[in-house]
């Protein structure tokens, strides 16, 4: 379970969020709904440890992570979060094999996992023929998909997708849409954060929280 | 878990690769300061090691006779009157001089010996025992006898005497065991032809060869020779090693300035990328740190990313001088080291290595250059990676 309490984030003189709290049960399809500079976004760097609150308390599986030290807060992110950024924050001068890699580079796997684990996770997403191509030589979609499966080689509990669709036309949104259908029906819990409104009426999405101003508020 | 992560020595090597121009501008730049200063120094260690050995194999006090401050040559019955002095145990008097080599270019040396005198170097004892120096018959080195034969003179050599005629002196033999500084261009003969060829009397000799009992009382002997013979030049073994250590100060003096040129262009370079990333570098660091990697994971990618560059430019830089001086024999730097009248032509540079330079220049380059690949991705690492792919 993923709950924030209390929470505020400030950069600077800048009120990102002012004393949120919501609470997200495992294995939810959670949409935050919001406009641009909503603070969407702080929410989910603080779910990922990518950032530390100013107030407050963010817990997953009971432990709160706003105090884990720098060491500890990558390992968190590395055994617990698949991050898919709105820009994707691909490495673009290399290929889509190497980038699906990254997460898995400090583990040290032997190599015969590190090939199943890469295997696995780019025919899911339909990549593997792109493999050795360099991922700045791919469509807006492949990248895409490229970021999804460089978010799940770990096998993550949780998945985070910031503006997801942000750059992306209508039919592979909705391909998108499908790839997390199938996340969440793996048991994953998936925030994702959008104003996208192809994500307000979903049936798969089990709550949709609005955020404004850096408050929750009541969706209209 | 695996002492050596593999992956991230690929990631660091893919790393460089994307990034290549720059570093191997910094590899070669490197490389080439290395090889630059250890070739410096490994001419400069063999020369000292080779005049060091010379010097040892000289008399403990050398006399020369000087008129108008130019060597002139002595009576040889002088010897008498210096073994008359106290604590001077035994004086051999020599005749020695310059004789150009026009076919080839060369200053020889030649050296006159007879071969019952007792000797106070070693490898001239061996010599005269070895062969029979006669008036018509000199002994060379190899190298000489090459430098000879390249010159149509396989088993004798002719020399022109003052008078304008030419003594004919067969080569009689081929010696080893001196050290490339004496036996370059040294010719030994009787000193009957020696005189001969350099034009001196039947009694002349250029050099007395001092040697004293007590090693304590050469600095009072040699003073004393100083205040009784002032148109004599004295000189002990200390005052030769240091007048071939003062002309090699001085070369390795103009070397350390452009070393320290070079250094200084290279620490620039240092400065330049220990005091920031690009933004693309940084963004690098903090998606890497968003999927997960530690500080740790990033300083060591990064460590493998230094030490790849700084540790094979050190490698190559030596490797490179080991050949450019002791295969090459060191073109350029090494004429401008032994370009003094005392050292007529070099053969072969000894190989002499001392490893606190290794050391040395190891510590100048390969350290640095990681602490300077760190310092800034270390900055970055520690920050939160929101904050840096903002």
């Amino acid at each position: 379970m993923i709950y924030l309490e209390n929470v505020s984030k400030k950069y600077g003189e800048i009120i990102a969020l002012d004393d949120v709290s919501l609470k997200i049960q495992e294995g939810e399809l959670v949409v935050l709904q919001g406009k641009s500079g909503s603070g969407k976004s702080s929410i989910l760097s603080l779910i990922a440890a990518l950032s530390k609150p100013t107030e407050g308390r963010v817990v997953v599986d009971g432990e709160n992570i706003a105090m884990l030290p720098d060491h500890f807060a990558s390992i968190y992110r590395r055994e617990h979060i698949g991050f898919i950024f709105q820009r994707y924050n691909l490495i673009p001068t290399i290929s889509v094999a190497h980038n699906i890699m990254m997460p898995l580079i400090p583990i040290n796997l032997d190599t015969d996992t590190l090939a199943q684990k890469m295997d696995r996770v780019m025919q899911l997403f339909n990549i593997k023929h792109k493999a050795n191509v360099v991922v700045k030589k791919l469509s807006g979609g492949e990248q895409q998909r490229v970021a999804i499966a460089r978010a799940n080689v770990n096998d993550p509990k949780i998945i985070l997708a910031d503006e997801p669709t942000a750059n992306l036309d209508a039919k592979l949104s909705l391909e998108f849409i499908e790839v997390l259908k199938g996340l969440k029906a793996q048991g994953k819990t998936i925030v994702v954060a959008t104003h996208d409104p192809l994500f307000f009426n979903l049936e798969a999405v089990d709550k949709v929280i609005c955020i404004a101003d850096g408050k929750v508020v009541k969706c209209s | 878990m695996k002492f050596i992560n593999f992956y991230l020595f690929e990631y660091a090597i893919e790393y460089l690769l994307r990034y290549k121009w720059k570093n191997i501008f910094i590899f070669v730049l490197l490389s080439m300061i290395v090889a630059f200063m250890a070739s410096v120094f490994f001419v400069a260690d063999a020369i000292k090691y080779e005049l060091n050995l010379g010097v040892d194999g000289m008399a403990d006090i050398t006399l020369q006779k000087k008129v108008a401050g130019m060597y002139a040559p002595s009576d040889e019955n002088f010897s008498d009157t210096l073994l008359e002095i106290h604590g001077v145990e035994g004086v051999e008097s020599r005749v020695w001089g310059y004789y150009y080599f026009e076919p080839k270019n060369i200053q020889l040396i030649l050296v006159g010996l007879d071969s019952f005198e007792q000797h106070y170097n070693d490898r001239f004892e061996k010599l005269t025992n070895k062969f029979d120096i006669d008036d018509t018959s000199i002994i060379i080195s190899k190298s000489l006898k090459q430098l000879f034969a390249d010159a149509y003179y396989e088993k004798s050599v002719h020399f022109i005497q003052p008078n304008g005629k030419l003594k004919n002196m067969d080569i009689a033999g081929v010696f080893d065991g001196f050290t490339p500084l004496e036996a370059v261009n040294t010719v030994v003969m009787s000193k009957k032809s020696a005189r001969e060829i350099l034009g001196l009397n039947s009694n002349a000799v250029t050099t007395f060869f001092l040697s004293v009992a007590n090693a304590k009382e050469v600095s009072n002997i040699a003073s004393h020779l100083r205040i009784e013979y002032p148109n004599f030049s004295v000189l002990t073994q200390e005052d030769i090693r240091n007048k071939y250590a003062s002309v090699l100060n001085y070369k390795s003096g103009i070397f350390v300035v452009f070393m320290g040129v070079a250094f200084l262009t290279f620490f620039m370079i240092v400065y330049d990328k220990a005091s920031g990333l690009s933004s693309e570098e940084k963004k690098e660091i903090g998606i890497l740190k968003a999927i997960g990697w530690t500080i740790d994971d990033v300083i060591r990618a990064k460590i493998y990313e230094g030490t790849i560059v700084a540790l094979s430019a050190y490698l190559v830089g030596i490797v490179t001088a080991l050949l450019y001086v002791f295969v090459f024999q060191a073109p350029f730097i090494g004429s401008i080291f032994i370009e003094d009248s005392f050292i007529e032509k070099w053969t072969s540079f000894a190989f002499v290595i001392d490893y606190m330079v290794l050391f040395l220049l190891f510590l100048l380059s390969v350290p640095i250059y990681i602490a300077a690949t760190l310092i800034p991705s270390w900055r970055v690492a520690t920050q939160d990676a929101d904050e840096v792919m903002r």
